[in-house]
């Protein structure tokens, strides 16, 4: 791998040392940034800035929800660069007391008054922040420093037992909130760390088997909630019920397939004005570009998010070490869950769940995350190469 | 470096899967967007789109001077969209008050749970206005039209009336509808997920095309007199109905038209369907007597007999083992010709038919319109009954030469009784003058004189037997109208029994006549539904003369006579 890599030596900062400035500078490798996943990025981030404008057009004030998401996307950008402004390894110290403080808050959240019958937000004069959202980053943190401390390599039991173990914490307590998308979310996120990060199949095997019996333990102990039973068997019935249950799908599904080819045009989507489609500027964003923008724009969508996971993967790959490797692993599965999760679920090959589109759908805690993640894999990506001697 | 290309192998194992998921989603975009995109399409303008219709204004229909006879008049529909409607019960107070509605039905209607209710439909403009200025949040208002008739009931079962919704529903106004009624306009509304309207997304698809206005052959004047005298003769001879028209014979113009019973037709809840029919045009009676006017100009025209040929009218005249009489028992006499029609003698036109025959007795009744349709421009026209000759039986042409078994509208009669007057020229009868669009009046020229049913020297011949009719002492006596040479034929036939063979008892009694005599302007047709006396020289007749002498006056023909009973300044 070493070999495929030439030329790394003159980029190596420790060759020349001449001002505090000048080093700086070298510590900052700009020019190693991924141009094309900071553009995939920005662009997705103003795509879904002016689908939630048109999506809530109609809303008073018309621009409440543009102003925010604006605010919230300069937010975002310097989140962005909180994310590559210092050398991701010094996380690594830290991943404990991150990770310890993201569960003692994923705890307090639950002491918040319910919202849609749910504890997922702390309520704060002008931001709302979601722990789980803070949460999925300190899993991944958290296990890719347990990962990276133990070289990949997660063959005994008790490593893997303790590396599931991170992850179902947090799990825990976002289940009770509850939060059955984000639950699952880090559940995957996890799954695709620890495949990486030198599990065996066996034991790949033994974690199938073990969430096979919980799912069905669950379901027979009716610790799902009966709207969330529900939204399960809508997804594998959709027309069962197109008024009650089956109505959120069916009118995303109508919304997108009515937008044909070139979509009905920017602001003119009628299944988004009318109010056809529910949660149109947040979980169903992807319906409002469908029908508005057509097939021509969902590709577009998801052709900057496919160059979006492509360059993380690059970055996953070309890391100078295993925590880089997974901490990019962590992330790229973190976005690739969510985006598939979600379009899918517009379309009805995913049930639904409450997972936003990343940089795109409306919301704070969701599009900082997204961004300082951004910030991360820039992070890892520019530092690629050994710092030398 | 084991180590790093196993895990660089596991990245790569994750990345497939993963965007094996990403390619999973945009196959499913594919099939959405792509193959199943004209369902959803449907789908979404299903459920969003509602289509309201916009009723054009509809043509005005005038008089032949110009007298409004129908008018649509603008009038508000006043609605609610109940959810928009915040303090319901104030509201449906002053809702009702203006309406002049309990308030408890309103407050009723705006509880409803529905995006879109009556509150009153057509109601008065200005009153309208008043509410519209108190801007109540969730009351709307439509622009509508209403059918206004300002002449009452006057003309009512010609002009017919319009439905709810303005279309014609009778009459004329069912007849012209296309001409009258425009194109309506269409209004797109958009509803929102809970089915109701989108304040403010009417996009207006297709605008309305007003009506065209209508000019008339009938003349209000006339009418009003027709309907007076026709109202008085039913009232005055306790007579089921009576049937009455005017008709221009030069020109087929119809100036007059009605039957009495009538009805107001801005009262609708108050109209007896029976008052509506046109039973000129659309209900057949048998003639009797009247249709001899057909034999005898049959019988002049193939020169079987002259005005003047004297016959031996017997007393009883046995025609295939069947018995003849007159209507009042004569004993054997020598009559003319012209003697047996102005008497109405049975018998002697029998006579004269049998001599004429079969064939030409059929071939002078298709020709002068018998069993056919006039075409007049009025929905519902019906032909009438003239058995085919090939179906006769020995004693049909003795029957039908004095209008028996056979049966005919009064408009029909009313053509041949034109015809013989104008010289012999086919009529085709309308009540449509002109169209009166943006560019201005265009005369639709209908009717004018069609082929030659009769030649001018039977119709010369026949115009002065019919005067003689009218003369004293004669059948038609009391049709004689001061001033004018006037001819005529009356008609008593006995009502076929309903729903069975034979007689009822009951008589139908006519009068058709034209004047002036020596150039004949008008028709005129009287009709009486069982009158008493059954006499159409009693009843029709006095009829005709007061609704004739009233039209020649008001049409300013010139006088035949100096003297009212004639006698000097005859011009012929």
């Amino acid at each position: 791998m070493m070999s495929s890599r030439p030329g790394n030596a003159e980029f190596s900062p420790g060759l020349v040392r001449r001002s505090a400035s000048k080093e700086l500078l070298k510590r900052f490798p700009m020019r190693n940034v991924d141009k094309l996943l900071l553009f995939a990025a920005l662009a997705l981030g103003v795509f879904g800035i002016i689908m939630i404008f048109s999506a809530t057009r109609a809303d008073t004030p018309s621009t409440f929800y543009l102003k925010r998401q604006l605010l919230f996307f300069v937010l975002a950008l310097l989140f962005m660069a909180l994310g590559a402004g210092f050398d991701y390894h010094k996380t690594m110290p830290y991943a404990k007391i991150i990770y310890g403080v993201t569960v003692f808050l994923l705890m307090v959240v639950l002491l918040f008054p319910a919202r849609g019958g749910a504890h997922r937000w702390i309520s704060l004069p002008f931001f709302d922040p979601q722990p789980s959202e803070i949460a999925k980053l300190a899993v991944i943190i958290m296990l890719a420093t347990f990962i990276a401390d133990r070289r990949m390599e997660l063959s005994s039991i008790k490593d893997f037992a303790q590396a599931l173990g991170i992850a179902l914490v947090p799990m825990f307590f976002i289940f009770l909130e509850p939060d059955l998308g984000m639950t699952l979310s880090i559940f995957i996120i996890a799954v695709g760390m620890l495949v990486v990060g030198g599990a065996t199949l066996r034991q790949m095997a033994v974690l199938g088997a073990g969430s096979l019996v919980a799912v069905l333990a669950a379901l027979q102990l009716h610790v799902l909630k009966s709207y969330q039973l529900t939204r399960l068997m809508v997804f594998l019935k959709p027309d069962m019920d197109p008024l009650q249950s089956g109505y959120n799908l069916l009118q995303s599904k109508i919304a997108i397939g009515s937008g044909q080819l070139l979509g009905k045009g920017l602001f003119q989507g009628t299944q988004t004005n009318l109010k056809f489609i529910p949660e149109h500027h947040t979980d169903f964003i992807f319906s409002v570009i469908g029908e508005e923008l057509g097939f021509l724009g969902a590709v577009v969508l998801l052709a900057l998010f496919a160059v979006l996971l492509w360059r993380a993967f690059k970055i996953a790959i070309t890391a100078r070490d295993p925590f880089g490797t997974m901490l990019a692993v962590g992330i790229v599965v973190m976005f690739f869950f969510q985006i598939v999760v979600n379009v899918g679920m517009t379309m009805g090959i995913m049930p639904i769940t409450g997972i936003p589109l990343p940089f795109v759908s409306y919301g704070g805690s969701s599009l900082l995350v997204n961004f300082f993640c951004i910030g991360l894999l820039l992070n890892i990506g520019m530092r690629r190469f050994p710092k030398g001697t | 470096m084991r180590k790093r290309e196993t895990s660089d192998t596991r990245l790569t194992v994750v990345a497939a899967v993963l965007f094996l998921g990403l390619a999973v989603v945009a196959g499913k975009l594919v099939i959405i967007q792509g193959l199943e995109a004209g369902r959803y399409k449907k789908l979404a303008a299903e459920q969003r789109d509602t289509s309201i219709n916009v009723t054009p204004r509809r043509g005005t229909v005038f008089d032949r001077e110009g007298e409004i006879m129908a008018i649509s008049e603008d009038v508000t529909t006043i609605y609610a969209t109940p959810y928009q409607v915040k303090d319901k019960p104030a509201v449906a107070q002053k809702v009702a008050e203006v309406l002049g509605q309990d308030p408890g039905d309103v407050l009723k209607k705006l509880q409803e749970p529905s995006g879109f209710v009556y509150l009153a439909r057509k109601f008065d403009k200005t009153l309208a206005a008043e509410l519209e200025k108190m801007d109540l949040p969730g009351i709307g208002f439509i622009q509508e039209s209403k059918r206004f008739y300002p002449l009452g009931s006057l003309c009512s079962q010609a002009l017919g009336l319009v439905d709810v919704d303005n279309k014609g529903q009778a009459g004329l106004e069912l007849y012209y509808e296309d001409v009258l009624g425009g194109e309506p306009g269409e209004v797109l509304l958009e509803r929102d997920a809970a089915g109701n309207p989108i304040p403010g997304s009417e996009k207006k698809r297709k605008d309305a095309v007003d009506g065209t206005d209508l000019q008339l052959t009938l003349d209000k004047d006339i009418q009003a007199k027709l309907e007076e005298a026709l109202a008085s003769g039913v009232e005055r001879y306790s007579a089921e109905a009576g049937t009455a028209l005017v008709m221009d014979c030069n020109t087929g113009d119809i100036l007059a038209m009605a039957t009495s019973p009538t009805f107001d037709p801005n009262e609708r809840s108050e109209i007896d369907a029976a008052a509506m029919r046109n039973r000129a045009i659309t209900d057949v009676y048998e003639p009797g007597s009247s249709l001899k006017i057909v034999t005898a100009s049959a019988a002049l025209e193939q020169k079987v007999v002259e005005p003047q040929t004297a016959l031996n009218v017997p007393s009883i005249l046995k025609v295939a083992d069947k018995e003849f009489k007159e209507a009042e028992p004569k004993p054997a006499r020598q009559l003319t010709f012209s003697q047996v029609i102005s008497q109405s003698s049975n018998v002697g036109t029998i006579m004269v038919a049998l001599q004429l025959g079969d064939e030409r007795l059929a071939q002078y009744l298709d020709r002068m319109g018998l069993g056919s349709k006039t075409g007049v421009d009025f929905p519902g026209e019906v032909a009438g009954l003239v058995p085919p000759v090939s179906t006769w039986s020995g004693t049909s042409a003795a029957t039908i030469s004095i209008g028996q078994g056979i049966s005919v509208t009064p408009l029909q009669l009313a053509c041949v009784m034109g015809a013989i007057a104008n010289g012999g020229r086919k009529i085709s009868p309308h009540f449509l003058k002109s169209k009166i669009t943006d560019e201005g009046t265009r005369d639709m020229g209908l009717g004018g004189l069609g082929d030659e049913v009769l030649s001018q020297d039977a119709c010369r011949k026949m115009s002065a037997i019919l005067e003689q009719v009218v003369a004293a002492g004669n059948t038609g006596s009391k049709a004689a109208v001061n001033y004018y040479r006037v001819g005529g034929k009356t008609g008593t036939a006995e009502k076929a029994r309903k729903g069975g063979s034979g007689y009822s008892g009951t008589y139908m009694a006519t009068f058709a006549g034209f004047a002036p005599a020596e150039r004949p302007r008008l028709v005129c047709m009287v009709v009486f539904d069982e009158p008493s006396p059954i006499w159409g020289g009693e009843t029709a007749a006095p009829v005709f003369k007061e609704i004739m002498a009233y039209s020649l006056q008001h049409l300013k023909v010139p006088p035949s006579y100096t003297s009212p009973e004639g006698g000097a300044g005859g011009q012929d």
